[in-house]
């Protein structure tokens, strides 16, 4: 295999002000043609100022080359001038961009957007370009691609947003296709088709893709060659079974043992210490009425139906499923941020729903969140002391000293500096900021935390230690936590039992492990089998689940699952399977249980 | 369609509620009208007369109804000084401010988004620098200064222009920029931040990365986005031109309905006052549905997120 992009020396600086502080050092890369080479590093490492350096895009946005070549067919884009290079983006290299609902421009239809590109690049009529990219999108399998050329963007969802951009990319036949986080804003099961898309495309086309991730598992996937980022240079380089097998540099050690770490329930029966049910749910549901037009009966979005589940003193219950499942509503509903529409909530076995002023605030102390967006969770104009210490200005009648005695204990008990009370939320980074939360989230010595992707935007290395900090908080003071987030295996790793829903109802209840190793729901299964693995010798020998998660206005009659269930029966298109309790603290609502058949196999 | 219809009921809504509360306003002024129409050293007799004869010795709902029912069939009184009907003297007054504010409006939309494109453009360069203390400038003086100036340097100095009446297309010059220079202040100054807000959308980095070229992304991509906030911009301005052409009027002593407002409310001549009010909230109203109506073809998404 020849070259195609040849990377030496490469080193890229962003200005400020007068300054040009250093982002990429020295990098040395190589990608031949037909190869897959994955970037992985965490955020800041230099990943995609390295990209943007290669198709020059870096000049736009502050930044420039301070030195290196970037050899591409026997040229140096590093020393061209921006015309010159304009040639070769779009039609030579091409990208594909982290969030698809950002990366189309939202006042253009999908149509004239191909156009526009295609038409920049080759001398066709507008026709015949709307004919080829109606071509693309069928390469792309986009189901009726003609009237999705008509349609904008935001009535596309993301999974399909980010084949259209990736049928955008491949308008010019590129030879080099840089993908930077394609699939990370997207569900375990969206990312599993776009990542069998790129493959294939792959072995039609004979493009190489430069695939950036901060994901391990996702390099493992779809990597021949993986390529480590640690502040700035590439620390190690190698084939993917060198670097998981293999790891040489302490930072890809670091980062392939807490990947590593995840893999295995740590929250283990043993270390729950009491049987007590703090808070139950019994057959709770919530909808949300959609804008209707006038003389047309309301719709409604049934976020939660029916569901049932218990969490117990000192456990940690996790909750998956794609997005549109209804995880966070259920979330808000068990902390009583949004009221049920029907069912009851019980708290120490008293039911809370529909309670006084006084005992909604009671519930309140003792029942304490934790969101994902780390940053617009923190009031920016607010001092640390007083951002953890509102709560106890709202529920206590503490002194002035007292609250910052508390604050400094809390402080410290989330491994921050108590000294760092007097500084503002900006002062800090993702991690630490997340343990801002936790400390205001804990305060109060509730009983109960609603962790909602509380971990999920933070880098692996942070996330690991953010989620030791929870289990000791859980060990020290007896909390037990609904823990939501669509990253399958932190779930695995801090839930003692799991929940899967999909469509507001969940579908399978059971503990962690024996949910992760026997699944009983053919959907558990099928997410399971989405989510990457950095495990080498159980990959790409998957069925992946089609299709999406239907609109929750309309969920299909029956099973919700049937529609992309392999094992759908008539049964399941016509009753909908109740809740039924399997051995041991399981149960699966499903006609036709993967436990039990294999069961029944196994005892013939 | 329906959307439209919607806002059409709102419309007159709005146009329905400035004319009751100008009535309940004009009413309830200090000064007697009879007294005051009917002069000094009269009678009372004599202007207990005209109260009756003017109907304003009835009380003030039946007045009120009276005026509302006239409306509807396009009666809009009689002018107290000259007794002509309402609706005449406005429509007599209504094309000179109407080519005032369309060209002032003109004048600022067309100044605006040049100034605006290239201030974002040279952006933190010298240009931009210069356009920004304009536009500042703009904005903070108010229009009868820079009309003063305006005749100051292009009558009186240069001799270019008239500095005064109407009628002809040199007329009308001086005054349109000189309404019109506060509304370009304003949209450079949005234009400038919207584009440099636009440009930093994520589907900018993409359009580049697909080798579009830089005008393309501009004109096309970038300022359609910016144009959202401006065409907001646009139909306050016209709120703000149509109050401003009463000093612009008087200003360069035109005709129009300024002024009429302003003789209007000298003589306490009722009818005229209600009468000028009520073309200019409707105005207003106007102007603001077709705001309204035009966001949804400039950004699909209002129109698809109500579906």
């Amino acid at each position: 295999m020849r070259t195609l992009l040849e990377i030496r020396n490469l080193s890229v600086g962003i200005e400020r002000g007068k300054d040009v502080i250093p982002a990429v050092r020295n990098v040395n890369l190589d990608i031949r043609s037909g190869e897959i080479v994955c970037l992985v590093g965490g955020s800041g490492s230099g990943k995609t100022v390295t990209s943007l350096a290669v198709l020059r895009l870096i000049d736009y946005e502050g930044g420039r080359i301070t030195g290196g070549e970037i050899i591409f067919q026997e040229q140096d884009i590093a020393s061209l001038a921006q015309k010159e290079i304009s040639g070769i983006r779009g039609r030579k290299i091409a990208m594909v961009t982290q969030d698809p609902m950002t990366a189309l421009n939202p006042v253009f239809t999908i149509g004239n957007q191909f156009v526009e590109v295609i038409r920049k690049h080759k001398s066709v009529s507008r026709s015949e370009a709307w004919d080829e990219a109606i071509k693309l999108l069928e390469k792309v399998h986009i189901p009726e691609p003609a009237s999705r050329m008509k349609q904008y963007p935001l009535e596309l969802s993301g999974g399909m947003l980010q084949r259209v951009a990736i049928a955008l990319a491949l308008a010019c036949q590129p030879e080099l296709l840089i993908a930077d986080e394609p699939t990370t804003a997207l569900d375990v099961t969206i990312q599993a088709q776009i990542l069998n898309l790129l493959l294939e495309l792959r072995a039609e086309e004979g493009m190489s893709i430069l695939f950036i991730t901060h994901h391990l598992a996702v390099a493992a996937e779809i990597a021949d060659k993986v390529a480590v980022m640690h502040e700035g240079s590439i620390v190690e380089q190698g084939t993917v079974r060198e670097i998981f097998a293999f790891p040489g540099h302490w930072y890809t050690k670091t980062l392939v043992q807490s990947k590593r770490d995840l893999l295995t329930s740590s929250a283990s029966e043993e270390n729950r210490q009491d049987d007590e049910v703090i808070l139950e749910a019994e057959g709770i549901s919530k909808a949300f009425p959609l804008k209707s037009k006038p003389f047309q009966p309301k719709r409604y979005v049934q976020a939660v139906d029916e569901v049932s589940l218990y969490i117990r003193k000192g456990e940690t219950l996790g909750l998956v499923g794609e997005s549109g499942s209804g995880k966070s509503t259920l979330g808000k509903l068990l902390v009583s941020l949004q009221e049920a529409d029907s069912g009851q909530i019980l708290y120490r076995g008293k039911d809370v729903t529909g309670g006084t002023k006084r005992e909604k605030k009671e519930l309140r102390k003792n029942t304490q969140v934790v969101f994902q967006d780390t940053f617009s969770a923190l009031n920016p104009r607010w001092k640390v002391e007083d951002i953890i210490g509102e709560p106890l200005r709202v529920h206590t009648r503490l002194s002035k000293d007292e609250i910052r005695e508390r604050v400094e204990e809390v402080l410290q008990l989330v491994d921050l500096d108590p000294a760092s009370r007097t500084r503002y939320p900006h002062e800090f980074s993702g991690g630490q900021r997340q343990r801002i939360n936790i400390a205001r989230a804990i305060i109060l010595h509730p009983e109960f935390l609603l962790l909602d992707e509380a971990v999920s935007a933070l880098d692996l290395a942070v996330q690991s230690k953010v989620i030791d900090l929870l289990k000791k908080l859980q060990l020290e003071m007896g909390l037990s936590y609904v823990f939501i987030a669509h990253g399958l295996d932190v779930v695995r790793d801090i839930s003692h039992r799991i929940g899967v829903m999909y469509l507001g109802r969940i579908v399978e209840i059971a503990p962690a492990e024996e949910l992760f190793t026997r699944p009983a729901h053919p959907y558990t299964k099928a997410l399971l089998e989405a989510n990457p693995t950095i495990d080498l010798d159980r990959k790409r020998e998957r069925h992946v689940l089609h299709g999406e998660i239907p609109s929750p206005v309309n969920p299909p009659a029956g099973c919700h699952f049937h529609t992309r269930c392999l094992l759908a029966t008539e049964k399941c298109r016509s009753e909908a399977p109740a809740m039924e309790s399997l051995i041991g603290e399981r149960a699966v609502a499903c006609h036709y249980p993967l436990e039990k058949k294999e069961r029944v196999e196994l005892l013939r | 369609m329906l959307y439209v219809l919607s806002r059409f009921g709102m419309a007159a809504g709005v146009i329905l509620g400035s004319v009751t509360l100008v009535f309940l306003i004009v009413n309830i002024l200090p000064g007697d009208v009879a007294t005051l129409l009917a002069g000094d050293d009269v009678p009372t007799e004599t202007v207990n007369q005209l109260r009756e004869k003017l109907g304003l010795d009835r009380p003030l709902i039946v007045q009120y109804l009276d005026y509302v029912a006239g409306l509807f069939q396009g009666d809009l009184g009689t002018s107290y000084a000259n007794s002509e009907p309402v609706l005449d003297r406005l429509l007599d007054n209504l094309g000179p401010t109407l080519a005032l504010t369309i060209s002032s409006m003109i004048v600022a939309i067309v100044l605006g988004l040049i100034l605006g494109i290239l201030s974002a453009v040279y952006q933190n360069k010298l240009l931009d620098g210069i356009i920004r203390v304009l536009s500042l400038v703009g904005v903070s003086t108010p229009n009868f200064w820079i009309g003063i100036l305006l005749i100051w340097i292009f009558s009186v100095q240069l001799h270019l222009l008239p500095s005064i009446g109407n009628g002809s297309f040199e007329q009308l010059i001086l005054p349109s920029i000189g309404l019109g220079i506060t509304g370009a202040g304003v949209i450079t100054r949005l234009i400038r931040n919207s584009i440099l807000e636009a440009s930093n959308e994520p589907f900018i980095r993409s359009l580049r990365g697909k080798g579009i070229g830089h005008r393309a992304i501009l004109f096309k991509h970038i300022l359609r986005h910016a144009l959202i906030p401006a065409v907001t911009m646009v139909g306050m301005i016209f709120g703000e031109m149509l109050a401003g052409s009463v000093v612009t009027e008087t200003v360069f002593s035109r005709q129009g309905l300024g002024r009429l407002i302003v003789d209007a409310i000298d003589q306490k001549d009722i009818p005229i006052i209600q009468g000028a009010i009520l073309f200019t909230a409707a105005f207003y109203v106007v102007i603001n549905m077709l705001v309204d109506i035009s966001y949804r073809l400039i950004d699909p998404r209002i129109r698809l997120n109500e579906k």
